[in-house]
């Protein structure tokens, strides 16, 4: 069905009372300036994928080879860095093509990202990352199980205001089991494999820590304005964590973490670069409440053609020799 | 259906920035008018492959050659064209040939592209050792490479790869070279004249091994008696089970066939005593069927398995300079026929004549030392201790040769032993040449460099080496380094000052032509 192309199963995961009614209405005409921005949302795409996560990629490869020497003091960090930077770049700019796509035949998709890695939160990170699946999992898999949950300890009589809910049983029969069970769900999602499992339940933990110890809030009372931004350090360290578990085989898991004792012993320029890009223009699109691709159509004309010049030879110039399947298209 | 309303206004950044790239296209693709491969990323790939592969292929993409070569290494530096050509009567022969791990895909990649780009081909020569036959590693397990050149220079992306690629491949060399050790960028351009020169080749530069790890390697490659076996196995077979040689050889015939082109596989020399096993008759037979499906296919030589003595390879499938002259002449000569060429009577080389030289060369007391301090060897009287000194630097001494007569081969020889983990760096400077060469005491192995022709290590009694290089003089006079040598390999360092070399006296012999003569081994 024409309607489906851009989308895949790969997400963003619309809901059928968003898509339906665009397909099956007569969409009007798609005008210049949205085709301008559908233009803009794949040509952003295609720099991400190639020039910046095709990349990322390649690091997460060499690190992985690095595991097999002898010394590879730090090595953890290059590859949990490298992909945060990879699946990041590659599912979002996935999503930005397949919006642009949408976009050109005049119909609207929803976003999946939202500048993912200044989530100071567990549950701000899933509000920023992959945002249609974890619309999903909660809609279809967390309210389900809790009002399930509410409605039986209401059958038998029990109280449900939040000061019982907080009491040891209720909250793990409440909040904690459903979460976890949710979160790992939502990590088998990914692939009938125990790794991605491992993911999902460990942020379900974070959620739950989160929870119970609120370690943003700490932190931003604490240190007030330099708070927010240890909050995301934080956050973001936490999700790269995750991210062994997601991408590392099995044997690899151990030796990897082992090697977060030490710092990388050696200069890791490609990674430095590949980050600052995503950094400064995800700080672009965070500081103006959106992503970089919002940023576009308020630039003046002139700079938007900057702009394009400047993605065409960022692939050109720093588009590696292997390509990638996108990554999401395994899942 | 929604349909599209066009307005330039909105339109114009995409304009302005496609007429900006338009316009530097325009202007780096006339200042620099790159070819295709030059418009390929493959400075992304190892420098190694980078060089051979794509150095070779911008070199002579558009060459009109008649007949093209590809394969592993052991005919990238077994094959001279220039030398093969005398036998092929004006026909132009050009080696593309880089190295075994670049796998089968990748030498059809550049057969395929060489043909579709030179309708002069008349022959591609697949030209391969008996030890890197199709199987399943080196068909289905190196695919990369050579997915990536028919990615880039097989299909119509290739075309439309935007020259500001070439751009890039300059400015990243450009860095590259800058952080490149100085003997590393020596290697890359004598590699990249040498192909220039002759048409694809370049000598073998391996490591030599000297004494016991000689015979370990030749025992590993050959057996204890000499006489290798290889058995026919299911790695030789693909999924369909049929033979990856019935298989990937098909594919290389029926490519050339499309172009009108013969296609010849041509064995290399075999370095052990013998062969046994199963695998060369299950390969005959394969042949055999490729031949009588292919009227346009040839195997050279027809019974596939031509031993050579063992001496004359410095690894399992290179064969060492000097001796790698004969396998141009035979290239030659079995290629002539295939062409309807009566190949012309060449003399075979002659044996070299040598003579010890007595005289022009001081005792090495009477050489000019720098960060390095001579010393006399106790217990040998024609010894010295050669040992380096405390700080960063070179640990030298050197001497000025007289009385060389030019066009013919020194052979500098003497007796090293190592103290501490060093060993001895040999540096030749002529007028118009300049070799190198190392002797690694301690690892036991030797390498030469640059106009050095060979050098080598042979064990002598109580822990003493001898030491040799050879090199054409093309002046009467000659600068002679002996640098002390780090367990890196590298002549400059941080010295102890203690560590060191003990030398003996030097010896010169003359010859009008050199080959190395090593120990027996079976």
């Amino acid at each position: 069905m024409w309607a489906s192309i851009p989308q895949l199963i790969a997400g963003p995961i619309a809901r059928a009372s968003e898509l339906l009614p665009q397909v099956a209405a007569r969409r009007p005409a798609v005008s210049a300036t949205q085709a301008e921005e559908a233009l803009w949302l794949i040509a952003w795409g295609l720099f991400k994928k190639i020039a910046l996560a095709d990349n990322f990629g390649l690091v997460v490869g060499q690190a992985v080879a690095a595991l097999a020497q002898p010394r590879h003091a730090g090595i953890g960090y290059v590859f949990m860095i490298g992909f945060a930077g990879q699946i990041y770049c590659d599912f979002s700019a996935y999503t930005d093509i397949a919006r642009g796509l949408g976009k050109l035949f005049g119909i609207e998709l929803p976003r999946n990202f939202m500048t993912p890695y200044f989530a100071v939160s567990p549950s701000d990170f899933l509000q920023r990352w992959h945002m249609s699946l974890s619309r999903f999992v909660r809609l279809y898999i967390y309210d389900p199980i809790v009002v399930h949950t509410l409605r039986k300890r209401t059958a038998r009589g029990l109280p449900v205001s939040p000061k019982a809910l907080a009491a040891p049983v209720p909250f793990f029969t409440v909040f904690v089991w459903p979460t976890l069970l949710t979160m790992s769900l939502l990590g088998l999602w990914h692939g009938a494999g125990f790794g991605f499992i491992a993911w999902g339940f460990y942020h379900g933990v974070l959620l739950v820590l989160y929870h119970v110890w609120p370690v943003d809030k700490v932190l931003q009372k604490r240190f007030e304005k330099a708070g927010k931004p240890l909050a995301a350090i934080l956050m973001f360290l936490l999700s790269c964590i995750g991210l062994i578990f997601f991408r590392a085989p099995a044997e690899d898991v151990l030796p990897l973490f082992s090697s977060l004792a030490w710092l990388p012993a050696y200069s890791l320029p490609l990674l430095l670069l590949l980050g600052s890009v995503v950094l400064v223009t995800d700080l672009i699109g965070y500081r103006r409440g959106g992503e970089f691709v919002d940023v576009y159509p308020a630039l003046s004309w002139w700079a938007r053609a900057l702009l394009l010049i400047g993605v065409f030879y960022g692939i050109v110039f720093l588009g590696p020799s292997q390509k990638y399947e996108f990554i999401y298209f395994q899942f | 259906m929604s349909s599209f309303i066009f307005s330039f206004k909105s339109l114009r950044p995409f304009a302005a920035a496609l007429a900006v790239i338009a316009l530097t296209e325009g202007v780096v693709g006339f200042a620099l008018r790159p070819n295709v491969v030059e418009r390929s990323k493959s400075n992304l790939l190892n420098r190694f492959h980078d060089t051979v592969i794509f150095g070779k292929l911008a070199e002579f993409a558009d060459s009109s050659p008649d007949i093209v070569q590809v394969g592993d290494s052991s005919g990238f530096h077994g094959v001279r064209s220039d030398i093969v050509m005398r036998y092929l009567g004006g026909l132009k022969y050009v080696n593309l040939s880089c190295c075994a791990s670049m796998g089968y895909q990748a030498h059809y990649a550049i057969a395929d592209f060489m043909l579709q780009r030179n309708p002069s081909i008349k022959a591609v020569v697949l030209y391969t050792s008996l030890r890197d036959l199709p199987r399943a590693e080196s068909v289905e397990g190196r695919a990369q490479l050579g997915d990536f050149i028919e990615n880039w220079l097989t299909t119509p992306f290739a075309y439309v790869s935007p020259p500001t690629v070439a751009l890039r491949q300059r400015i990243v060399d450009a860095m590259e070279r800058k952080g490149q050790s100085k003997l590393d960028a020596i290697f890359t351009d004598e590699l990249r004249q040498s192909s220039q020169r002759h048409n694809g080749w370049w000598a073998e530069h391996d490591r030599r091994l000297a004494g016991a790890k000689r015979v370990e390697f030749w025992r590993g490659t050959c057996g204890e008696t000499g006489v290798a076996t290889l058995d026919d196995n299911s790695t030789y077979y693909g999924d369909d089970k049929q033979s990856y040689v019935l298989s990937e050889f098909q594919r290389f015939a029926s490519l050339a066939a499309r172009h009108n082109a013969k296609f010849v596989v041509m064995f290399h020399p075999y370095s052990c005593r013998g062969l046994n096993g199963t695998l060369l008759d299950a390969r005959r037979e394969d042949l055999r069927i490729l031949l009588k499906r292919n009227a346009n296919m040839v195997v050279l030589p027809e019974h596939l398995l031509d031993i050579w003595p063992t001496k004359q390879f410095v690894s399992a499938d290179h064969l060492r300079v000097g001796y790698d002259e004969e396998n141009f002449r035979r290239t030659g000569k079995l290629l002539a026929p295939v062409f309807g060429v009566a190949p012309p009577v060449v003399a075979p080389a002659e044996r070299g004549d040598g003579t010890l030289r007595g005289d022009g060369l001081p005792a090495i007391s009477e050489w000019a030392a720098g960060g390095a301090v001579v010393t006399a060897e106790d217990g040998n009287g024609d010894a010295h201790r050669l040992i380096e000194s405390a700080g960063p630097a070179t640990h030298r001494i050197e001497t000025r040769l007289t009385g060389l007569v030019p066009g013919r081969t020194a052979v500098l020889s003497f007796p090293a032993k190592a103290v501490g983990a060093r060993g001895v760096f040999v540096e030749l400077q002529t007028a118009g040449g300049r070799g190198s060469g190392y002797c690694d005491l301690e690892g036991m192995t030797a390498q030469r460099d640059g106009d050095m022709l060979d050098v080598g290590l042979a064990p002598e009694a109580s822990g003493w080496w001898r030491c040799w290089v050879a090199m054409a003089v093309d002046a009467p006079t000659a600068t002679l380094r002996l640098s002390v040598m780090n367990e890196r390999l590298d002549p400059i360092y941080t010295g102890d000052g203690k560590s060191g070399a003990a030398v003996g006296r030097v010896e010169l012999h003359e010859t009008s032509r050199f080959l190395a003569d090593e120990p027996p081994l079976w």
